[in-house]
């Protein structure tokens, strides 16, 4: 009789073979000394394997993973924040616009001013407003800075974006 | 003290107790820790690793389905981690473990001569270090944390069928390594 295959001696140690099979190997097994024999490593490796002890992780991973933890959660916190605040700018950017265009569009549509005193003071309000700034900061940095929002608001649009692919991803 | 489930722990987190994480992390540390070590064969990456597989753990915790067991789960994570960290190395597991028919010497690696002298246990785990990392993951999987093939299949997204071929495969392959090696007198 042929001896017994690897994939045999592993199905006789984990009892997966069938009735018929198990008989027909023991008789081989009785006769056989090499596949005795081999059937014996095999046995001997399944025991080595059943008695083998865990590796020792390091002492302070406990403490390293929670550290980690906290500190993402504060951050995930600190980055939702600045992410409401990009929003809000940005909201309050296309509420300016739409605002504007919509005054823009009321003047053509109706003519007649409803209050023409409103529009003047208001007009009058933001031309000193305009002055008292330049004379504070000079009319350089006035332009600077109103170059700087117009950037600021184009980035927090670039922001937007890329978070929203990142929410996405 | 009382024994809480592992459903329990993840229960008392979900409830806003983020501490009693630091439960589930001693009580599978030291077996992913195993797992890792053995299929990454490094230590430093197994404990850096190990810690990513944790924190991602964490934060995957509200969508973990009660379906299976939080084991079954976790140990997912570390493989497809180890995966992962293996295949940033340029290594192909994942084709080892859809190709199984593939003739491979798994004894390619060798446990170096000065590692002998070592006592037993340590000795196992160079020699099942010394298997293929699909190999050793299937070893340790079902050996050090008892898990049924079952289990395995879906740790390792493969069929229960080529479990056992793997599990055949590394238990033929470990007794090669330990006759290679003379280690029979160490270890048998």
């Amino acid at each position: 009789m042929k001896h017994l295959t690897t994939n045999e001696f592993n199905r006789f140690i984990d009892n997966e073979l069938s009735l018929q099979e198990k008989e027909a190997a023991e008789k081989h097994l009785a006769e056989c000394a090499l596949c005795s024999s081999e059937l014996q490593r095999f046995t001997q490796v399944n025991y080595l394997l059943k008695e083998q002890r865990e590796e020792k992780a390091p002492g302070e991973i406990e403490t390293l993973v929670m550290k980690r933890i906290a500190r993402k959660i504060k951050n995930d916190k600190s980055q939702k924040t600045f992410f409401g605040f990009i929003v809000s700018l940005f909201g309050l950017g296309i509420l300016s616009i739409v605002g504007y265009a919509a005054y823009e569009v009321a003047g053509k549509v109706f003519p007649v001013s409803i209050n023409n005193e409103i529009v003047q003071q208001f007009n009058e309000t933001s031309v000193q407003i305009k002055a008292f700034m330049s004379v504070l900061f000079g009319e350089k940095t006035l332009q600077s800075f109103e170059v700087t929002v117009l950037l600021f608001f184009i980035l927090s649009i670039y922001f937007i974006i890329e978070k929203y692919k990142a929410i996405r991803h | 003290m009382k024994h809480l489930s592992d459903i329990e722990i993840i229960d008392s987190i979900l409830q806003g107790n983020a501490n009693d994480y630091s439960l589930l992390i001693s009580r599978y540390k030291h077996k992913a820790f195993s797992l890792l070590k053995r299929m990454l064969k490094n230590e430093m990456d197994a404990e850096e690793v190990l810690q990513d597989c944790f924190v991602k753990a964490f934060f995957a915790l509200k969508s973990f389905k009660r379906e299976a067991k939080y084991s079954t789960w976790f140990y997912r994570i570390v493989f497809n981690s180890a995966v992962t960290k293996l295949s940033g190395k340029k290594r192909k597991i994942e084709q080892e473990m859809l190709s199984i028919d593939n003739d491979e010497n798994p004894l390619s690696l060798s446990i170096p001569e000065e590692e002998f002298s070592r006592e037993k246990s340590e000795l196992l785990n160079l020699a099942i270090e010394a298997l293929p990392e699909n190999y050793a993951a299937v070893i340790t999987l079902f050996y050090l944390e008892s898990l049924t093939c079952e289990e395995i299949s879906k740790i390792i997204n493969t069929s229960v069928n080529n479990v056992k071929v793997l599990l055949h495969r590394s238990r033929a392959a470990l007794k090669e390594i330990i006759s290679q090696k003379h280690l029979e007198k160490e270890l048998l």
